[in-house]
């Protein structure tokens, strides 16, 4: 069979981040395709080894911009946990309301983005414009537009007062019937329609079989939910909707996150109604974590997103893993690729949110004998002997 | 809503280019007052503790020996923030047991090189001793 291979990537207009996908097209069709990760590697996990317990907080926030108060929940969360502290309830509400913020700009962007990839590029400005209001709220509450850096061990930094809380419920209306309209877009825009419907479909075995997480296992009828499983923050005191669609193609992903965007917004109006007297945060800070080691889990807009911290006693952590989202989401899309036109590739990786420079780890497994190297794709798909 | 994005649109069409000249004309979005901008230390607050150097993420904090004897400072260290290495994070302003820093939402930053705290806190004590 004749094919033609075609490398889009590390660097490539329509791809945002540096990704190589190797792909084998007959004519426009794609027969196989590959991918290849590994051009981003920060070294965040050794820095984080290196600083102490107060400082690797800030270093946690910077491994995603996006959503850096996830980070940051779900680190100092497991500090808490090993410390044996529980923060004020005024505090846990406040950091529900500054990460739910950020799932609303996450979610946002990715709605812009994807308009830009199929070529709707004025519905691309408007959304932009739109997000530009809740980053606007979220320098309100944190003191800045994109990193919040609110967290403090056993509590937050800053506290909402009525003003800012007359803001917020403003402007949440605003977004609130803006969503309502990009939700009718998509029901009704052609080239929507045309572009997303059916175009990378995920079945809702191949998603478990792949442990998908986040919007994308939503989508394909799996209601996996950190915030409902595990509730951490003040998600046991709030109810919500674990919004999940069965029909598990682009399209789908996309409507998840808009209706959990709406999920959101109810969300932070219920904490800002619920928001405890009290103080926001313990009158110490600790400085020394004793051993032990915890698995941490958050919910972050991307997925499910893990912190295994150990510490040996001391004030340096002895280990911390970090698991983002995107590792299961973006490595399992290689086959998904397979039987749509070249010009659906990129289509297709947007719809699952791709944030390849929180993903990129380095590793080394050393065997008994002889040292094994293992990307992180293999890794992906190893299992225990 | 298609008719609501078209009306945005040609709006857009006819109005100015919504980018500005930026230096030259100040842009006109509004800044929050609690935004993390521009802070430096009060010399006559400090007690020279040095907690916020200790836990700076950056290392942009250096505690400086400045024979200023003010009397609250008995070692005379004071902290300088070098304002290339900060991420603004402000632990030192949360961290600080005596509330000495001084924050502002200015943003623009935009200096000669190695720029720090230090002219800012000396003048904000000049300030402090003519009152």
């Amino acid at each position: 069979m004749t094919f033609v291979e075609i490398p889009i990537g590390p660097q490539h207009p329509a791809l945002h981040e540096p990704i190589l996908l190797r792909l084998k097209v007959d004519g426009e069709e794609v027969i196989d395709s590959e991918i290849s990760t590994g051009y981003n590697h920060r070294g965040v996990e050794k820095l984080l080894e290196k600083n102490t317990w107060i400082k690797s907080i800030y270093i946690s926030s910077r491994i995603c911009g996006i959503c850096n108060a996830v980070h940051m929940q779900t680190y100092v969360q497991g500090i808490e946990r090993l410390l044996g502290i529980e923060p004020p309830p005024r505090a846990n509400y406040i950091r529900t309301i500054v990460m739910e913020l950020e799932r609303i700009h996450s979610h946002m962007l990715l709605f812009a983005v994807m308009a830009e990839t199929i070529g709707f590029d004025t519905l691309f400005m408007i959304v932009m414009k739109d997000r530009e209001r809740v980053m606007y709220l979220k320098d309100l509450v944190t003191g800045n537009r994109v990193h919040a850096d609110i967290h403090i061990i056993g509590g937050v930094k800053r506290d909402i007062d009525d003003s800012k809380k007359e803001v917020i419920l403003k402007e949440l209306a605003y977004i609130e019937q803006r969503v309502k309209d990009y939700k009718k877009i998509m029901h009704e825009d052609y080239t929507f329609q045309k572009r997303l419907v059916n175009v990378g479909y995920v079945s809702r075995n191949y998603a478990l079989k792949n442990s998908l997480v986040g919007p994308p296992a939503r989508a394909s009828g799996i209601p996996y939910d950190i915030r409902a499983l595990e509730p951490y923050a003040a998600y046991s005191e709030i109810d919500f909707r674990v919004v999940t669609r069965e029909e598990g193609d682009s399209w789908s992903r996309m409507m998840v996150r808009l209706d959990e965007i709406s999920e959101s917004i109810e969300i932070i109006r219920q904490a800002l109604s619920k928001l405890p007297q009290g103080s926001i945060a313990l009158k110490t800070i600790p400085r020394v974590v004793k051993q032990g080691e915890y698995i941490s889990r958050v919910e972050a807009p991307r997925g499910e997103l893990i912190y295994h911290i150990v510490s040996r006693g001391g004030s340096t952590p002895y280990r911390v893993k970090v698991r983002t989202p995107s590792f299961f989401n973006v490595l399992n899309t290689e086959k998904l690729f397979i039987g749509h036109k070249l010009a659906d590739v990129p289509v297709i990786l947007v719809s699952f949110d791709p944030c390849i420079s929180c993903m990129e780890r380095v590793l080394l497994i050393e065997d008994k004998d002889k040292p094994r190297y293992l990307t992180l794709k293999q890794l992906s798909r190893w299992q225990p002997k | 809503m298609k008719l609501s994005m078209l009306k945005e649109a040609l709006t857009n069409i006819i109005k100015k280019p919504i980018t500005k000249a930026y230096p030259i004309t100040k842009r006109d979005i509004e800044i929050p007052e609690s935004h993390r901008g521009l802070h430096y230390v009060d010399f006559s607050k400090c007690t020279g503790c040095s907690l916020c150097a200790i836990d700076c993420p950056s290392n942009a904090i250096q505690m400086t020996k400045i024979e200023l004897k003010l009397g609250t400072n008995p070692k005379n260290l004071y902290p300088i923030i070098n304002y290339e290495k900060c991420v603004f994070c402000c632990h030192c302003v949360y961290i600080c047991p005596v509330k000495a820093y001084i924050t502002t939402n200015n943003f623009e930053l935009v200096e000669s090189p190695g720029t720090t705290s230090l002219s800012f806190s000396m003048k904000n004590l000049q300030r402090g001793e003519i009152k």
